[in-house]
């Protein structure tokens, strides 16, 4: 009887897994650290900036734009290209439906890629890293990392006893989760450290990735993520929904439009704000200076039992994500500003002395190594061909075009073309030369008949930029002439 | 010991290095060659790259062979250049130069400012018109060991424009740590494409390679632990290419001018496209007609183009003059570009060339790279070691000390078994002899008079020296019955030439010139 049962119930299973879909997407939450998760038990390692946060305990922003923008220094060293990697990663989140609106299925189960060349020469994918770095700044962590991890340990005779806890959660149902993108984990307690362990996973398949998600940390060069996974998508799915209502407050520089009378509701639960844009922070197109950027939008939130509306906007003079570059030394790649200026709200969502839920607050400055490629070498030969070679930063993907290295920098100035256009008699004649003289230096375009008399037709600026001008000359003229000299 | 310059901050290279480094090359070589022939058939190479000069930064310390006797500098990221940011330089030299090196000492030097001031605008510099290779050797016989006044003149003015050694920098230690009982070793390029500006094992075409040597077990501050040697991948290649070449051997070699990337260097440097947050230089100024105020710090562009003028001083005294300089400061307010007229007025030159006795271990010195101001923080660079403006003064100093001779451990102790130094001189590769400093003017050289008389439309020339003490005031004066004689001018005897035209009218029988001392 007992074994019929057992029959039964296996059918039961398999007819089970055959018609039901399996949720096998998990993601992980991002936090400034609890008290507990200090180095012993594997937090707070080298190039971390926050631990896992429980399902419930997640931070987002509470702001419908972020602004970025890049630095003196990032447009130095990057250069055009390098302003371009970043918006292509930004643009994958700009796509981003609303949180309501975002069906994880529509996502990748693996979006981690090689690019063979950049492997051998050791790049890694600027464009990828700012991707998995803005996930981050966004509130999701690493769910491969965190998986598992230790929450205690106690003496036990000699040896220590473990308690493991998973901070990796069902994109369905917030359930704690084995999976990450399909991928099953288990895990094993190592020390890592003479007196810090970690519960680090490993596949259970080993044939499946271990590398699925952008949020996670490609290891390894060469290898560049295509956009959001599965786990992402239901990450930030989470997080940002409007079912997920929270006591929050609105960031300080928020205020009513100018001059509208009335108080502010500045605390308030609220629910998720369904959509982040990232817009560029408005700059001097020459200088690259920070303007003044005023965003306006309706605020949601709940007045005791029904959802109010208030029109707020928010002046900053400076983005809220900056893009820097820096000489890291030889140990990062980049470093980012970390979590802990991220508001704690545990307290106003009667959780208090948990770690969250709370907000992401700016300014987020996330900066890349400029040292440029560098070798190492560590014995016993100490010469180049011993060496290994670490290129930095560069951009490619998945085609047969050579990845471009960094620095991308624009070595000459290039003059200002002039392209100028005459009629006469119903014919056009086309002329084009560049500007002879300083960069951004003055010119008068003139024209004469007799070489002497000049006559000014506009002024110009050597910007670089080119420049169009037409003129109609007169049928019955003998000569005309035109030149662009330097302002006296 | 190594004499006459920065030898010492040499890294010190043996043949024997290279050689045991190409038994390794010759057989990685085989396997590569198909590949390397195949690519070197479709990829276009750039094989030129600069060097950037700028001061120390935290890490560049002397454990990690930096800052090593004679250098004046380290090596720079690209971005993190440092340049000048006005178009003129005035230069000057000192009573102790001018006594020392004479009028060819001041030839020599303005030669080698030629070749800067002949250089075209960054944005209309190519490279490719410049060569390979800048250096010559003049084998005239019995020439003895000389070093080119024209030629050191020419390299550190390179470096005080912001550029570096090529060669010496195009591997450097970046950082070092305990690796078991070892050590590990980051090594960073800092020689750049000046198409590109990626990082380039190549100078002018020389392709290198690096070795570290590792002086002491342990680091010790204040003791060189460590540095990347260079090798060339191909001995047969040279190794000093640049005018900017720090080489630990110059004797009786000649720097023909610029090379290419030395023209890369200026070329990225001074480039309008490289807009860098900036300062106007202390004693910048609005010009006197101008109302408003001074927009002192901008983003600015390169200035393109740097003009050496010399700095104006008084003809016997040498002493100098106020010079002022008024030029169009470009900068971008902030999303167009803006002009304001500002002026310079420099009591003193920009860079001064000097003569002492600098005793017998450095040819010359040359004011440092400390007071060089580091824009990092204004570019969005906080503690980085750029990019930064250069500032004047500039004093470079040539020995004065003359030839002198050395005798080595291993000889007997007298003048046979010498090596002799002699010093200054000024040569080029032509049959020439050389010609060696000093040069002094022991006699005094009156003031030559270059009277042109015109009669009846024809022109007649006359010339004379003045007979009388240096520097007496003499009436130049005229008549036409050599007794009543009519003022004309009053002329010093200064040494310069003097000219004077004189118009005589047709009919006069006879007309009468002299020079006479003032009574």
């Amino acid at each position: 009887m007992k074994s019929r049962v057992f029959f039964w119930l296996r059918a039961g299973t398999t007819c089970a897994l055959s018609f039901l879909p399996i949720w096998v997407h998990a993601f992980a939450l991002l936090g400034p650290y609890a008290d507990w998760m200090d180095e012993q038990k594997g937090y707070r390692r080298s190039g971390d900036i926050g631990g896992p946060m429980n399902i419930g305990e997640g931070y987002r922003w509470n702001i419908p734009v972020i602004t970025y923008g890049f630095d003196r220094s990032f447009l130095d060293y990057f250069g055009s290209n390098g302003v371009a990697a970043v918006e292509s990663a930004i643009a994958i989140i700009n796509q981003i439906p609303p949180a309501s609106a975002i069906d994880p299925h529509s996502y990748p189960n693996a979006v981690w890629r090689n690019n063979f060349l950049a492997q051998a020469e050791a790049l890694a994918d600027l464009k990828s890293q700012v991707l998995s770095t803005l996930l981050e700044e966004m509130g999701l962590s690493d769910p491969v990392r965190w998986t598992f991890c230790l929450r205690d340990l106690q003496p036990s005779g000699t040896n220590y006893l473990y308690y493991t806890i998973r901070r990796n959660f069902d994109v369905l149902s917030g359930q704690s989760s084995a999976y990450v993108n399909g991928t099953l984990f288990t895990y094993s307690v190592y020390q890592i450290a003479p007196s810090a362990y970690d519960a680090v996973e490993a596949r259970i398949d080993p044939l499946q990735p271990l590398e699925t998600a952008a949020t996670q940390r490609p290891r390894g060069y060469g290898a560049f993520s295509t956009g959001l996974s599965s786990d992402d998508a239901g990450g930030l799915r989470y997080l940002l929904n409007q079912s997920q209502i929270r006591v929050e407050e609105l960031l300080p520089d928020i205020h009513l439009p100018g001059g509208k009378p009335g108080n502010l509701i500045r605390t308030a639960y609220r629910p998720g704000i369904d959509k982040i844009t990232f817009a560029f922070h408005p700059v001097g197109s020459l200088s690259g200076e920070f303007w003044s950027f005023t965003n306006t939008w309706t605020d949601i939130y709940y007045d005791f039992d029904g959802p109010a509306l208030q029109q707020v906007e928010r002046v900053n003079t400076r983005p809220d994500i900056l893009f820097r570059g820096q000489d890291l030394g030889v140990q990062f790649g980049w470093t980012r500003t970390g979590a802990t200026n991220w508001v704690n709200n545990a307290g106003l969502n009667d959780n208090p002395g948990g770690a969250g839920p709370g907000v992401i607050q700016p300014p987020i400055v996330i900066t890349f190594n400029t040292l440029g490629p560098f070798y190492m070498n560590s014995g016993p030969t100490l010469d180049q061909p011993n060496s290994i070679l670490f290129s930095g930063w560069a951009s490619f993907d998945g085609t047969t075009n050579l990845p471009f290295p960094y620095p991308n920098v624009q070595i000459t100035f290039q003059p200002t073309q002039v392209h100028f256009q005459m009629l006469v008699a119903g014919g056009t004649n086309d002329f084009t030369w560049r500007l002879a003289g300083p960069a951004y230096s003055r010119f008068l375009f003139q024209t004469t008949t007799d070489l002497t008399d000049w006559t000014i037709l506009t002024t110009l600026t050597n910007s670089g930029a080119p420049f169009d001008y037409l003129f109609s000359a007169l049928t019955n003229e003998p000569a005309r002439f035109f030149r662009t000299i330097p302002t006296p | 010991m190594m004499l006459w310059g920065n030898h010492k901050s040499q890294k010190l290279r043996g043949v024997g290095a290279e050689s045991g480094l190409l038994v390794k090359l010759t057989r990685i070589s085989c396997g590569l060659l198909v590949g390397m022939i195949l690519a070197l058939t479709w990829v276009p190479i750039r094989a030129v790259a600069f060097s950037l000069l700028g001061p120390y930064a935290d890490w560049m310390d002397i454990q990690k062979g930096y800052a090593q006797p004679g250098d004046i500098g380290g090596p720079m990221n690209i971005g993190e250049g440092y340049r000048w940011n006005i178009p003129i330089i005035t230069y000057g030299f000192s009573r102790s130069f001018l006594d020392y090196f004479g009028s060819n000492g001041v030839a020599a030097v303005e030669s080698a400012i030629a070749v800067l001031n002949q250089l075209p605008p960054a944005s209309t510099v190519d490279p490719q018109n410049y060569t390979n290779y800048a250096w010559g050797y003049n084998s005239f016989p019995g020439t003895p060991l000389l070093l080119d006044l024209k030629s050191q003149a020419l390299n550190t003015l390179l470096e005080e424009m912001g550029l570096a050694d090529p060669a010496r920098w195009t591997f450097c230690i970046r950082d070092f740590a305990p690796a078991g009982s070892n050590y590990s070793f980051y090594v960073i390029p800092r020689n750049f494409d000046p198409g590109t500006g990626l990082s380039s094992p190549y100078v002018n075409g020389t392709l290198f390679t690096y070795r570290i040597n590792q002086y002491t077990t342990v680091p010790s501050p204040g003791q060189t632990f460590c540095d990347a040697f260079e090798h060339l991948i191909d001995p047969l290649q040279p190794f000093y290419t640049t005018a900017t070449a720090q080489g630990p051997y110059r004797y009786n070699t000649f720097l023909t001018g610029l090379s290419r990337d030395d023209v890369g260097g200026l070329r990225y440097l001074l480039s309008g496209s490289q807009i860098r947050r900036e300062n106007l230089l202390p004693d910048v100024h609005l010009v006197s007609t101008n109302s408003g105020t001074l927009a002192q710090t901008a983003y600015r562009p390169g200035v393109e183009k740097i003009t050496f003028i010399r700095h104006p001083t008084a003809v016997a005294s040498g002493e100098f003059r106020s010079f002022t300089n008024r030029w169009t400061d470009i900068y971008f307010a902030p999303d167009y570009p803006a002009y304001q007229n500002v002026e310079r007025v420099t009591a003193h030159p920009d860079i001064m060339f000097n003569g002492q006795d600098l005793g017998v271990s450095a040819g010359w010195t040359r004011t440092g790279t400390s007071n060089w101001a580091n824009n990092g923080t204004l570019n969005g660079n906080p503690g980085g070691a750029g990019p930064g403006v250069i500032q004047p003064p500039i004093i470079i100093t040539f020995n004065t000390v003359g030839p002198f001779y050395a005798n080595y451990p291993a000889s007997p102790p007298d003048e046979p078994t010498s090596i002799k130094y002699s010093g200054w001189g000024s040569f080029d590769g032509s049959t020439n002899a050389p010609f060696i400093y000093p040069d002094i003017g022991i006699t005094f050289q009156p003031t030559q008079v270059h009277f042109r008389l015109t009669v009846g439309g024809l022109t007649h020339d006359f010339m004379w020296k003045l007979p009388g003490p240096p520097y007496g005031r003499f009436w130049f004066q005229t008549a036409t019955n050599l007794t009543d004689w009519t003022m004309l001018t009053t002329v010093t005897n200064s040494g310069a030439e003097f000219d004077y035209q004189f118009s005589s009218l047709p009919d006069e029988p006879n007309r009468f010139f002299r020079t006479a001392p003032v009574q």
